[in-house]
């Protein structure tokens, strides 16, 4: 499978008053051709910057301190702003959490949507009978009465349903989704979640889909990279990740979620401890004190093992397993 | 015994245009937010209100608390009615009921320490005295916080932190009954966990009876003995939280529960899924209000209200074809 995007040993610093703040730290991840990838991992894992480092949108204070992004084989780092402003919104688009304060309130969608397609040589005419097309494809009945409409008109998911549409619209080979049903009804992110998956098969785009939402996660996506303070801890496919998770973080993840737990029970479980602070990162496993099985050899960082074909994790209670390689990065 | 909190029949209305816009849209001026709900908490039960966003459910909370006005209906405190009450009798009420809002950081003032939010309530009810450091590190050990942390300010703190400071503060006055406004959004699942934990373990303690608001059924199914499901402003099921959960009557509290499914890849097989978004309160739809979505309509549905159906104590339901 030939990879759409490609991050290879990724570091994100930021600077901080007190020293360099390792935001990410050696990540990789591939999205393939058509896949559906999902990046899963709770507030401050770093989810976020991984995006903003693709989207070349990382604030001033961050930097890309090593490694690489490739889109389709263009190196996205290499490139001036005005090239990777052709990139974005053209072979990439992204849909963000809160489809209130992405769109513009004193645009009516029309135009908004026709702005996007500036770089087409069509008609008014034409552009507007394919913002219509498009709108009638997510899902928004009377498409053309929409288009006049202004976003404080539409109900939430109407709005975020319009935010996919702009995002489409260019046909992407990338779709980035950032947490894009958080600010919804879960009767709604269930049907956003069908609507991506639709326009994913329909279209062949790839799909980078951000969420701390397991439930979510485990409906959408063909497989999965768990994050946990600046790392990428295991990666496999959505099967691996979910019924044979082998990184400790994984596993206490997946054991808190309540809608896993079948048993009513008034104790919960939790991940004792705090995420650790990324002004000071431990030497060793980055998860080890917080580990249930943390053992001598966590204070040496562990390496990504191999647990079965396409999956790894990266942790020490894997050592019968070869070492395997990440730095290898698809080109 | 009389319940702890007994609301009847309740009514709270919004005024939300002028009378002039109400009569060139041809609209009405008003909407009814809460629509003739009824509910028992007995004491030391935990009760949830379950529901989406424009249910009406923090609507309904903040009138219990005495925060906004009801138009009819009555909100019964240990027998003594709350409606009708001046803010000064209120005063007395609250504590007796605390609340706990959505917003754990926004609900916090960002200028004092937590020191000093903690001492709030004392002082509010004229209780402050020279027990107060004492006072403070008893309630911050009771929601589990290291004693240093009185001397931080809200921006200083996590979410989950935050979150307990809320509860410590709602507890300060050993309230009988705490009203808690979706206690785990926003916050991660290792935290949710333990915030729900922290409530289940001041029931037990403390003897405090819950009221949960929330959309999230997960989290009622730890928590809450008996729950409600609100629509539209009014209750479409009510009754003991396994009933619901193992059979549940009307579709849309099967349309819930299956739209928060187990995170597992390979059990998403049946599923039952309502389209569309709920209904403004302005156009309420005639007939069932929950017609307009429903997988199940049938053409009685349509136009015929179905009145509420009793099938047990405290367990009801409003459809005409119910699913078992």
């Amino acid at each position: 499978m030939t990879s759409v995007l490609s991050v290879g040993n990724l570091a994100v610093e930021f600077a901080a008053p007190y020293g360099p703040l390792q935001a990410l730290r050696n990540v990789s991840l591939e999205v393939g051709s058509g896949e559906i990838v999902g990046i899963v991992g709770e507030s401050g894992c770093g989810k976020s910057t991984l995006l903003n480092a693709i989207l070349g949108l990382l604030p001033a204070n961050g930097r890309i301190a090593r490694g690489q992004i490739t889109l389709s084989g263009t190196d996205l780092l290499g490139l001036s702003d005005r090239a990777l402003n052709s990139v974005r919104g053209d072979r990439m688009s992204v849909v963000f959490q809160d489809p209130m304060t992405t769109l513009n309130p004193v645009l009516s969608i029309g135009r908004q949507m026709t702005d996007i397609l500036y770089r087409l040589p069509l008609s008014a005419a034409d552009k507007q009978a394919r913002i219509a097309a498009m709108l009638a494809r997510v899902g928004i009945p009377d498409p053309l009465q929409r288009i006049g409409q202004y976003p404080h008109e539409l109900s939430g998911g109407m709005r975020q349903r319009v935010a996919i549409a702009m995002a489409m619209l260019v046909e992407p080979e990338l779709l980035i989704a950032d947490e894009p049903t958080t600010a919804l009804d879960a009767t709604l992110e269930i049907q956003i979640v069908r609507l991506l998956k639709e326009l994913q098969r329909n279209t062949g785009c790839s799909i980078l889909f951000i969420s701390h939402h397991l439930g979510l996660i485990a409906e959408l996506c063909d497989s999965v990279a768990v994050m946990y303070a600046g790392e990428i801890v295991e990666r496999g496919s959505v099967r691996d990740i979910f019924h044979r998770p082998a990184h400790p973080y994984t596993q206490s993840l997946l054991e808190c979620d309540p809608a896993r737990i079948d048993e009513p029970t008034s104790r919960l479980p939790t991940i004792p401890g705090d995420v650790p602070n990324l002004l000071a990162i431990p030497a060793g496993c980055i998860f080890a004190d917080r580990c249930p099985y943390a053992f001598a050899s966590c204070t040496v960082k562990p390496a990504q093992r191999l647990v079965a074909n396409g999956h790894t994790a990266a942790c020490h209670l894997l050592t019968a397993t070869p070492a395997h390689d990440t730095a290898a990065v698809g080109s | 015994m009389t319940p702890l909190l007994s609301v009847r029949d309740l009514k709270i209305r919004y005024q939300v245009r002028g009378a002039l816009a109400a009569a060139l849209t041809g609209e009405s001026a008003e909407i009814e937010a809460v629509s003739g709900v009824s509910f028992d908490v007995a004491r030391g039960e935990t009760f949830a209100i379950v529901g989406e966003s424009g249910s009406g459910k923090t609507t309904l909370a903040r009138t219990i608390a005495g925060l906004v006005r009801s138009h009819s209906g009555s909100v019964l405190f240990e027998g003594q009615e709350l409606t009708r009450r001046r803010p000064a009798e209120l005063k007395e009420m609250r504590r007796q009921m605390a609340i706990i809002f959505q917003d754990p950081v926004g609900s916090l003032s960002p200028r004092l320490r937590v020191r000093s939010i903690l001492a709030e309530p004392f002082r509010v009810h004229g209780l402050a005295g020279k027990a107060m450091p004492r006072q403070i590190d008893r309630l911050l050990d009771l929601v589990g916080l290291p004693k240093e942390i009185a001397g931080r300010y809200p921006h200083q703190l996590s979410g989950g932190q935050a979150r307990r400071i809320n509860v410590a503060r709602a507890i300060a006055l050993e309230p009988k009954l705490l009203i808690a406004d979706e206690p785990t959004a926003g916050l991660d699942v290792s935290v949710q966990g333990e915030i729900l934990n922290l409530l289940n373990e001041l029931r037990e303690r403390l003897g405090i009876s819950m009221l949960i608001i929330t959309h999230n059924l997960h989290v009622v199914r730890h928590i809450a003995g008996r729950m409600v499901i609100m629509y539209l402003g009014r209750i479409v099921e009510a009754g003991p939280t396994a009933r619901l959960f193992s059979a549940p009557r009307h579709p849309y509290t099967a349309a819930l529960l299956s739209a928060s499914p187990r995170p597992d890849p390979d059990a998403m097989l049946q599923r039952l899924e309502i389209s569309g978004e709920i209904p403004s309160l302005f156009r309420r739809p005639t007939g069932c209000e929950f017609h307009t979505r429903c997988p199940f309509v049938r053409e009685k549905c349509r136009f015929e209200p179905p009145t509420l159906t009793v099938a047990g104590p405290g367990e009801f339901f409003t459809c005409h074809f119910p699913l078992t």
